[in-house]
């Protein structure tokens, strides 16, 4: 297949709603939802407090208008997540032309 | 590598100045980048017929003849080391949507490369109105990044000829733009590069010799890690707040500035609720005391999940934080399909928090260049205007000036899904009063 999209990455901040919730238990969650086009790159976890972990995803999507907003309401309705935040976003490159 | 300090660097620069070449070079030349994939790029290379250093090209998936070819790289969030640091490369795309996430999120750039081409009639483009190099320029500082190298880039293009006087030329024009912004010019070093070729890259080459200057890789040894700032009031800004059986209410969040301890009162704004803190813990473990850069979670005594939100910030019960009724900005309009007038009312997007806001007065339109006024009160602002303007939150919203509290004094303007501005708080002219 031929793509001539750009491929960014999006590092996406998820505090799930509530303890016990790790990387481990979030991803398949994130697997399922994600809209064509996306996909998890990474995702790993920082404990925080009394139970609570916070979760790094790295989610690959195409550079496209309004496709991280997509990205984000789909994890967003997850009612695992309580609040979401990408703090960055980085061009990549990807294996286009396979 | 776990000993070194680490610091994200940002790579950004108008279309078409060589950004991605000068990355894909350094990450070769660092080894970054496997051997593999670095001989898949020269053997296409020799393919073209363009020679070896073509290969650098391909290090980034700019054309798209190259991407049909199916070569496969990866580069987002690399990571790389100096003799002194570690570093995490996020290479900016072009996209203004995302400049939001980068006001507002907690992962900050802590340094910038900002590449700008040294052909006549490139740097022109980038460093003029509209260009992106100005706007990077003043959005680099927005994002609270304070150290800068900025790579003169396509020094061997045939214009150039790697001289001295192009050098020059374009050096004055770089000074111009980064002092209007604000940047301390001994503090951002300019470095003729070649991308392309790799001069001054990593090592000088043959081609700059009346440079003596640093290349890229050791200015990067030159940038600093900045102290936390644990001297100042504390400012805790609240990601979210939990209930938990046996422990009670437990916001989150990071401490912007200053100190929290366990057994302090402490004031949340703007819902005005005050609260002890019980205890607190980061990486599930107990402490006693967090400060400026800490991740934590807390538990807080007299105060019910229901009466606090993300948005709110945490502070001493003598200094709380500001919550702000009307306050004077500097903006950039980074995008909008018409005019901004006085009466428009995006959302504004702060640390963790976001509330709708009127734009209501254009105090002056200001030259980017030079920091200096080009018009006072404009009837209106369009994209790549830098401008003086009045901003009322339409609800009570925890603000800080740029220069007493970056962290807490810079914002995003949004409307209808796109980032319309980004800007720092100047001033703030009143507050709330939530007694």
């Amino acid at each position: 297949m031929i793509c001539n999209l750009k491929i960014l990455v999006a590092r996406m901040k998820i505090l799930p709603n509530g303890p016990g919730i790790n990387a481990s238990k979030f991803e398949p969650l994130i697997i399922d939802i994600l809209p064509d086009g996306a996909k998890i790159r990474q995702i790993t976890e920082e404990p925080i407090a009394f139970g609570l972990f916070t979760i790094f995803a790295d989610v690959e999507f195409e550079d496209k208008p309004g496709a991280l907003d997509v990205v984000e309401e789909c994890i967003n309705k997850l009612e695992q997540v309580s609040e979401l935040e990408t703090i960055a976003v980085s061009n990549t490159s990807t294996g286009v032309g396979e | 590598m776990a000993d070194k300090p680490h610091l994200n660097l940002i790579v950004a620069g108008h279309v078409d100045q060589g950004k991605s070449t000068i990355i894909g070079h350094l990450l070769v030349d660092l080894k970054v980048i496997d051997e593999r994939t670095i001989d898949k790029f020269a053997e296409e290379s020799e393919k073209t017929g363009k020679g070896d250093t073509f290969k650098y090209a391909w290090v980034m998936d700019n054309l798209k003849d190259e991407r049909e070819r199916g070569v496969t790289i990866d580069l987002a969030f690399k990571k790389f080391e100096t003799p002194k640091f570690d570093f995490t490369l996020i290479d900016a795309p072009g996209h203004r949507d995302f400049i939001k996430n980068m006001i507002t999120g907690a992962s900050e750039a802590d340094a910038a490369v900002l590449c700008v081409s040294g052909k006549p009639g490139e740097t022109e483009i980038a460093i003029a109105p509209g260009g992106q190099s100005r706007e990077h320029c003043f959005l680099l500082k927005t994002l609270g990044v304070k150290q800068m190298i900025v790579a003169v880039n396509k020094m061997d293009a045939n214009e150039v000829g790697y001289k001295k006087e192009r050098y020059e030329e374009v050096k004055v024009e770089v000074e111009k733009l980064l002092k209007g912004v604000g940047w301390d010019l001994s503090k951002v070093p300019i470095i003729p590069v070649s991308g392309w070729k790799g001069d001054n890259l990593i090592n000088k080459g043959d081609n700059l010799d009346w440079y003596d200057g640093k290349t890229i890789y050791q200015a990067f040894d030159d940038f600093e890690v900045e102290a936390p700032p644990v001297d100042k009031p504390l400012r805790l800004p609240l990601q979210d707040v939990y209930s938990i059986t046996g422990v009670g209410t437990v916001p989150v969040g990071r401490v912007e500035t200053g100190t929290f301890k366990v057994g302090e009162k402490v004031i949340i704004m703007p819902s005005n609720a005050t609260a002890e803190v019980k205890s607190i813990e980061s990486h599930h473990v107990e402490m006693q005391q967090a400060s400026a850069g800490d991740n934590i979670g807390f538990n807080l005594r007299g105060v019910d999940k229901k009466d606090i939100r993300r948005g709110d910030v945490i502070g001493p019960i003598d200094d709380p934080p500001k919550v702000v009724k009307e306050f004077t900005a500097q903006i950039i309009v980074v995008h909008h399909p018409t005019a901004i007038a006085p009466g428009y009312t995006p959302v504004i997007h702060a640390h963790t928090s976001q509330a709708a806001a009127t734009i209501t007065e254009l105090v002056s339109k200001l030259d980017a260049r030079t920091g200096g006024v080009l018009e006072e009160k404009p009837k209106a602002l369009k994209t790549g205007d830098a401008a003086i303007v009045k901003i009322q939150p339409l609800r009570p919203l925890c603000l800080e000036t740029f220069t007493e509290y970056p962290q807490m004094g810079r914002f995003a303007l949004r409307d209808m899904g796109t980032t319309i501005a980004a800007g720092v708080v100047k001033e703030i002219n009143a507050e709330w009063d939530l007694k």
